[in-house]
């Protein structure tokens, strides 16, 4: 699957990573379809998952009011330059994604 | 429950730079184990259902020390920026509500011990309304509300 997360995490002061996130993901809510009047379903991220040296950093689960191509922004303690910072996403559907960012 | 093996499994799947269904399997496979998604109360219809729902029925106490940021007025309320932000130490967890949308719960974060706010998010507010944040330190419940007031609803279509 292409890879649907941009991230950066950086270092800065007072050895707070501050991560910057975005998930490219349409986050439908449920509606009806304006022709045939059926209702479409809800098609969005329920859970986001970071984790930093294995240890798990947030867990987030979302509903269909989180926004389209979501934006998340956090931070966390204890990494250094170089260290690997992982993301996973799955959607109401099943669907996952995940990727890997260093922290710069 | 395997815990241990699960940990090393994870361990294993980062140090070789797995990627795409596996690492996603494996990174998510123990955050499960500590809280499935809440469908009772993203279901919910109420302010009142989403807390109970999560919080059953503790006290939640209005306190300065939470803030949120986030525009007095939004264009577009399919698009709204929140910024949550609290002066508490052993933060555990952050649930956002929207508290007139159709369904209230936005989002809620279970933190681990080294992650620290702010958090910042979009969502979509459905009609000018209270955004409410509740944020879980030490087995406490702290709470504040901003009124945001929307141009155009961010639900419909």
């Amino acid at each position: 699957m292409a890879n649907t997360m941009r991230a950066r995490a950086q270092l800065g002061a007072n050895g707070v990573t501050t991560v910057k996130m975005v998930i490219t993901h349409p986050m439908l809510i449920e509606r009806s379809d304006a022709k045939t009047g059926q209702t479409l379903p809800a098609h969005f991220i329920e859970e986001v998952t970071v984790t930093h040296n294995g240890e798990a950093v947030v867990n987030a689960a979302w509903g269909q009011a989180v926004s389209t191509n979501p934006f998340f922004e956090f931070s966390f303690l204890g990494a250094k330059q170089g260290d690997q910072v992982a993301i996973a996403w799955r959607d109401n559907r099943g669907t996952t994604d995940s990727a890997q960012f260093p922290v710069v | 429950m395997a815990v241990s093996g699960r940990r090393s499994i994870l361990k294993m799947m980062l140090a070789a730079g797995a990627t795409g269904l596996s690492l996603a399997a494996g990174l998510l496979a123990p955050m499960r184990a500590i809280a499935a998604w809440p469908k009772a109360a993203f279901d919910a219809k109420t302010p009142k259902e989403v807390i109970d729902a999560i919080f059953k029925g503790g006290p939640i106490e209005k306190s300065s020390a939470v803030s949120i940021v986030a525009p007095d007025l939004a264009e577009n309320g399919a698009i709204v920026p929140i910024t949550v932000t609290a002066e508490l130490s052993g933060i555990e967890s952050i649930t956002v509500l929207a508290e007139e949308n159709p369904r209230p719960l936005a989002s809620t974060y279970t933190l681990g011990k080294r992650a620290v706010l702010p958090f910042s998010m979009r969502i979509k507010l459905a009609k000018t309304q209270n955004v409410t944040a509740i944020v879980q330190a030490q087995g406490k419940l702290y709470t504040t509300t901003k009124r945001i007031i929307v141009s155009v609803g961010g639900c419909g279509g």
